[in-house]
């Protein structure tokens, strides 16, 4: 809403705001939507018979149609097709034989598949614990000062999430090769490493993990600084005058403050850590390599459908999956909700 | 449309000489070629939808599938398009392809080949949809995984009428003839031919010329002296084998060449077709895997191979790092471009002086013809144009081995490839790839391979997991 617009229509405003405490109308605005009960003369224009604002009405559902029709094609149907197959045998020509819950017990009963989503929570925390410390962090140093050419460093720090990943994979592939910029570096801080570091049983994992830390700190970092924001400066303020040190500050006016955007970041890179497919595949050459040290659910989906045709099989695997994400997801959600 | 894609495959006839496609080549070629068929209902709603196309009595008559056609009766047919799938969008059997193709309609200028060229990944996973759908095409390119989900959806043609007709049968060496029949799809070794290739392509060992004579080394005419040459090169801080298997693929073609040339190659084809009681876990492939995990001990093969790309470890090759390189015939350009004929190409020596040694090696992918196509006797008349004598000099020159003879060329490393390759052929030598054995063997063996070289399995070990894999598919 514009400021004209606001005084046309909102008549009751300057009544009901809390012009009191001194608020600029940049507040006003803000506030506005909780604060104000739309005068008697807006709801007329609707017309007879619409009813109170905010309670439901039939109109609304032609609002929703399309994005539900897009949704409902696209996503719920595939989704209970997918579950549908689930329960079958299929090589994904020949007619598909139904077969229960036989493929979830496989899947249940697979111990090598359990090894698969341990390296899942491996990557959890290369991809979401430490980019989040990382980026919190940074936005308790950077977030409430001016920083000249922030832009530019924000740019930076977000330019992963601009390259496609099959590029930055093999850029990767060659930094962790034998002769490649990471040993070179490692030489000149006097570590003499020979290690292909995709090749190691051990390092592998980590490797794969570590580019997944470098991609998400710069979204989580972009997040968290957007969010400090908007966090009132009259607060710091208050805490400062009384004494605070910069950790008190953090812990217990930032860190409330980002809590939305907390959940968004947890959400988002876990999620990214538990669908993982395209780095393993472009890294490891497409098999989750060496052994299967870095072979993941998404991978083993993959290949499980289209390598062995067994889509029934891929099919239980990725609703095990889709499951485990949204569980997951619901239970940061609640999380962060509850800290409140 | 036809003249754009035949520039784009120039181009990447040109990319091939420049050495770039080398890597697409040899992904290709790990997952190898194969072939097609069905049944007699389908065939008469081939001959109801001939009629219902409005041709020709005489026409209708020729086009029977099955039906062994005459050049005067392709010329005959009127207009006819067939239409033709592949997955060679990189390396030399492209511009080959379309080199061929032009060929054939110079001859035929009734007969319009439309062909449609789909990245392996693509083309792998929507093969299925494509048969199965109304608009299959006439022809389409499979490997052997493909023809084992195509053969008993009843979606490709039995191509035994064209076999007999043309003589296919005398062109192929019998050993690998085996992966194009199968009777259920499942098991293959005798029953239905699916498949009729353009080529054929060798794992054996590249050697650089400079290194083995700088070590006072010559080529091995047995498996000890060619494990001698190892342990000479790696006394003098030579690499004795380069390899790069972060890719995983790779070091399965040495692994099966050691297999093939001191085990039991005809229990491995078995093995590969997929015969009741066959077992992977034989003396002699766990002889083999015990040698190349010792190779790995010894340092005979680079200690950093599992996180070296292919590329990386053909760079190092090229630039004079290792005596000896063992992979495909597909790769020869490539060596040759950077090394010319300082590089030579030999088989794996056999385990006593003048025995028959046994490469790993195989056939092009092979084409199929749909059961779907209202021509296939004419699809065939094409297939066996392709492996006629002119389409073998142009597929040859695509850097195909060819299965008629060829004349020597400048290129030495070429000629010692096709010599060792002729020889093969000529007795019945060749045991096929690995992981055709199961639609997903790749997925176990590759990996299993990284594990043995890198010493977290043993060799006994390393045979019951791939056998066990083997077990899930054949029971």
């Amino acid at each position: 809403m514009t400021e004209a617009a606001l005084d046309r229509e909102s008549p009751a405003l300057m009544v009901t705001s809390p012009v009191a405490r001194g608020t600029d109308v940049t507040t006003l605005e803000r506030e506005a939507p909780q604060t104000i009960v739309a005068p008697p003369g807006t709801r007329r224009r609707e017309g007879a018979g619409s009813g109170i604002p905010g309670e439901p009405r039939r109109i609304a559902y032609l609002y929703l149609a399309p994005g539900l029709l897009l949704i409902g094609l696209f996503v719920l149907v595939p989704l209970g097709h997918t579950i549908w197959i689930s329960f079958t045998q299929w090589d994904g020509l020949t007619p598909a034989k139904w077969v229960g819950l036989a493929n979830y017990k496989q899947v249940f009963a697979d111990r090598e598949l359990r090894s698969l989503f341990e390296h899942s929570l491996v990557l959890i925390v290369f991809y979401s614990v430490i980019p989040i410390s990382i980026a919190l962090f940074l936005t308790g140093l950077l977030g409430r000062r001016p920083v000249r050419l922030m832009a530019g460093y924000r740019a930076v720090l977000f330019f992963p999430q601009a390259v496609a990943l099959v590029v930055s994979g093999i850029a990767w592939q060659w930094m962790y090769a034998q002769n490649g910029v990471v040993n070179q570096l490692l030489h000149f801080f006097r570590i003499h490493a020979e290690t292909a570091w995709l090749g190691s049983f051990t390092w592998a994992l980590p490797a794969i993990g570590l580019i997944g830390t470098w991609l998400m700190s710069g979204l989580c970092l972009v997040l968290f600084l957007a969010g400090v924001q908007k966090i009132d400066p009259d607060y710091y303020d208050a805490a400062q005058i009384d004494g605070a040190r910069e950790w008190q500050l953090f812990r217990y006016i930032t860190l409330p403050g980002l809590r939305a955007e907390l959940a968004v970041s947890f959400t988002l890179t876990v999620v990214t850590a538990l669908k993982s497919f395209d780095l393993v595949y472009v890294l490891t050459g497409g098999y989750g390599g060496p052994g299967n040290s870095t072979n993941v659910p998404g991978l083993a989906i993959y290949e499980r459908a289209f390598d062995n045709f067994q889509v029934g099989s891929a099919a239980s695997l990725a609703v095990v999956l889709a499951a485990l994400i949204f569980l997951v997801t619901a239970a940061i959600g609640r999380l962060i909700r509850s800290a409140e | 449309v036809l003249s754009g894609r035949r520039r784009r495959c120039s181009l990447l006839a040109d990319l091939d000489r420049k050495g770039l496609c080398g890597h697409m080549w040899s992904i290709r070629y790990r997952r190898r070629a194969f072939a097609a068929g069905s049944a007699v209902v389908v065939a008469l709603v081939c001959c109801v939808a001939a009629v219902a196309a409005g041709s020709r009595a005489t026409r209708v008559a020729a086009d029977q599938p099955g039906a062994k056609l005459s050049a005067a009766q392709v010329r005959a047919m009127g207009k006819v398009t067939l239409t033709m799938y592949d997955f060679e969008t990189t390396g030399g059997l492209s511009p080959a392809l379309a080199s061929i193709i032009k060929q054939f309609q110079t001859k035929f200028p009734n007969v319009h080949v439309k062909r449609t060229s789909r990245d392996f990944n693509d083309y792998g996973k929507t093969i299925g949809l494509l048969m199965s759908s109304k608009s299959a095409p006439d022809i389409a390119e499979a490997n052997v995984p493909m023809a084992r989900k195509l053969i008993p959806a009843h979606l490709i043609a039995s191509l035994d009428p064209y076999y007999k007709a043309y003589g296919w049968t005398k062109q192929y060496p019998s050993a690998v003839l085996g992966l194009l029949r199968s009777s259920n799809g499942k098991v293959f070794g005798s029953g239905s031919y699916w498949g009729q290739a353009i080529g054929g392509n060798m794992v054996g060992v590249y050697y650089n010329k400079k290194v083995l004579s700088s070590l006072g080394l010559t080529i091995p005419s047995t498996f000890a002296e060619f494990q001698n040459d190892l342990s000479v090169a790696k006394s003098k801080g030579q690499q004795a084998i380069q390899l790069g298997n972060l890719d995983q693929y790779p070091a399965n073609h040495v692994l099966s060449t050691i297999m093939s040339d001191l085990g039991n190659a005809q229990g491995i084809r078995n093995w590969i077709n997929g015969v009741p009681g066959s077992t992977f876990a034989s003396p002699g492939n766990i002889n083999a895997a015990t040698i190349l995990q010792n190779w790995a001990t010894q340092g005979y093969i680079p200690s950093q191979t599992n996180g070296t790309t292919y590329n990386d470890a053909v760079a190092a090759f090229n630039k004079g790092q290792g005596l000896f390189y063992i992979t495909g015939s597909w790769e020869e350009p490539i060596f040759h471009q950077a090394l010319g004929n300082d590089v030579g190409f030999f088989l794996l020596p056999p385990a006593k002086a003048g025995g028959l040694t046994h490469p790993t090696g195989w056939l092009t992918n092979p084409f199929t013809i749909s059961t779907k196509s209202k021509h296939q006797a004419l699809a065939a008349y094409f297939l066996a144009f392709v492996s006629g004598p002119q389409g073998q000099k142009t597929a040859a020159a695509g850097g195909f081995l060819p299965f008629a003879k060829t004349k020597p060329g400048a290129d030495q490393t070429e000629n010692d490839v096709v010599a060792a390759w002729e020889k093969s052929v000529k007795t019945s030598a060749l045991v096929p790839y690995l992981d055709f054995a199961t639609p997903g063997m790749d997925t176990v063996l590759f990996p299993a391979i990284q594990s043995l070289i890198a010493n977290k399995v043993t060799p006994q070990q390393f045979v019951n997991q791939v056998q066990a894999a083997w077990k899930s598919y054949n029971g």
